[in-house]
């Protein structure tokens, strides 16, 4: 397995970082729309309690109002306890919103104004119910009659319900801002993943491009091993062809040397063999080669006749007109000479007489020696001869 | 199994020469330096071919094949001879008694030639 190249290997790691990037990009913005939706839903909650609270008050006061008058016509006892009940609800009711709308300056300070007018209410109310419980029906009368009643408690409403439009109004605004922050939330999601996709994409785009590479040196590899192992086999058959035949001719060059000793031996044999004498001779009748006779006849060894001149072994018979020896005449003239008379010199001084024949030694036209045969003849044949 | 080669020759040089090349070429052989060793051996094992000299220390080349034509008479047989006899003479006298005459100065390609005509390839 072939490692992936440097370059390539560091591209997919930064591929990698980017995606981890952008994964951990998306987590944390979608951790911190968590948490902002977390703490939106709590204001809205506390929004929603707000509301709630102005709406207590403004029914609040409707109904101890109404008790109020109910038991100043009544005189009924339950119904001055509805009154007391219902206007400490109401205390409670204006002690909550004071808590809920004390982190909103203006609210709250407009709401402190609406809370001083109910309380003003409610003081009339216990004033009234004070002088019903003593039967003092005069001074409610009085008190009833001098209160502007039902235009106070509506301009108090009023205020109550400017106070809970202005809360809606910030829950319409905060329900616009989470719908646009949720959408900025899918946007970087969807984003994200399309941004990952892309990376991912170009991850595989490069494990594919190397994969492919891979397959092409491969593929490359393969061929020139191919080549190479043909290469190979292709060069060690030339080296065996050119060994087998160095072998074979250096079998042939021996076989050519000891056929041709053999040659050599099988002649020197048959020339042995000769009982006649048999010289050879240089153009200067110098002996160069002879037979076992000519050293069994003459009693001589090999190295004292061979490179001496012919005539230290044979006396040639010649006419003292001519002048010139015969055999260098017949060498010279390159023809045969057949049987000269001639005298073998022995080393103990014998003479023995003989008959000589001598035939030129051709290399191609020239005459490069020859060969001498000296017949052994019978005494009277010699002496005739001679 | 490879084809085999009886050769019968008294020179040492001659035999370790030849069969080396014999066996360079695939042919089994097996050399032999008298006539009482060929006949053995033509007996012990039947050769494809026998090579023979024609003179041997101890006894006439043309006897042996004579008689080792007698034991394998479908054995071809190659006279191979540093006696120079002339090749038309030779075909003429010994042609009842061998395949084929060479003369040993010839190279030994020519030898392997005439196997080759003779008993074919090694395998």
């Amino acid at each position: 397995m072939l490692p992936l190249k440097e370059n390539i290997l560091s591209r997919i790691f930064f591929l990698f970082v980017g995606i981890f990037v952008v994964i951990a990009g998306v987590a944390a913005y979608a951790l911190r729309t968590i948490d902002r939706s977390l703490a939106s839903s709590d204001w809205v909650n506390h929004t929603y309690a707000t509301i709630y609270e102005f709406e207590n008050i403004a029914s609040g006061l409707r109904q101890g109002d109404g008790l109020m008058r109910t038991y100043a016509l009544t005189g009924d006892p339950r119904d001055l306890a509805s009154c007391r009940a219902s206007f400490a609800l109401l205390e409670e009711n204006m002690d909550t919103a004071r808590a809920l709308t004390r982190g909103d300056e203006a609210t709250y300070q407009t709401l402190l104004r609406l809370i001083t007018r109910v309380q003003e209410r409610a003081a009339l109310a216990r004033t009234v119910w004070t002088a019903r419980s003593a039967n003092q029906s005069d001074k409610v009368q009085t008190l009833l009659a001098a209160d502007a009643g039902s235009d106070t408690i509506a301009a108090i409403e009023r205020g109550l319900e400017k106070l809970r439009d202005a809360q809606y109004e910030k829950l319409s605004e905060r329900e616009r801002v989470a719908y646009i922050q949720m959408q900025t939330t899918r946007w970087v999601i969807g984003l994200g993943i399309a941004l990952n996709f892309l990376l991912l994409t170009a991850v595989g785009w490069l494990l594919r491009d190397d994969i492919a590479a891979r397959r092409r040196i491969t593929a490359v590899l393969t061929e020139a091993n191919a080549q190479l192992e043909g290469k190979v086999l292709s060069r060690t058959a030339e080296l065996r062809a050119t060994n087998e035949q160095l072998l074979t001719e250096n079998l042939e060059r021996k076989w050519t040397i000891a056929s041709q000793e053999h040659q050599l031996r099988y002649n020197q044999l048959i020339v042995n063999s000769v009982n006649d004498l048999v010289i050879v001779l240089t153009k200067a009748l110098t002996v160069t080669r002879i037979n076992a006779a000519v050293v069994q006849l003459t009693g001589r060894e090999d190295e004292t006749i061979i490179t001496g001149a012919l005539a230290k072994i044979v006396e040639v018979a010649r006419d003292p007109a001519a002048g010139l020896d015969p055999l260098a005449r017949a060498l010279f003239e390159g023809r045969e000479l057949r049987h000269h008379p001639v005298v073998v010199l022995g080393q103990d001084g014998r003479r023995i007489p003989g008959l000589l024949t001598l035939i030129p030694l051709r290399d191609q036209d020239n005459v490069v020696g020859g060969i001498a045969v000296v017949q052994v003849v019978h005494s009277s044949i010699s002496k005739k001869a001679l | 199994m490879n084809k085999s080669i009886l050769h019968i020759d008294d020179e040492q040089a001659i035999r370790e020469i030849l069969g080396e090349f014999l066996l360079a070429q695939g042919y089994r052989v097996r050399s032999v330096a008298t006539s009482a060793e060929a006949l053995t051996a033509a007996r012990e094992e039947i050769p494809d071919l026998i090579i023979s000299d024609l003179q041997l220390d101890e006894a006439d080349g043309l006897t042996t094949i004579a008689r080792l034509k007698e034991i394998r008479p479908s054995t071809p047989i190659i006279l191979l001879t540093g006696v120079l006899i002339d090749p038309k003479v030779a075909r003429e006298t010994l042609g009842n008694l061998v395949s084929a005459y060479i003369e040993k100065t010839k190279p030994l390609a020519n030898i392997m030639a005439e196997i080759t005509r003779l008993i074919g390839q090694a395998k």
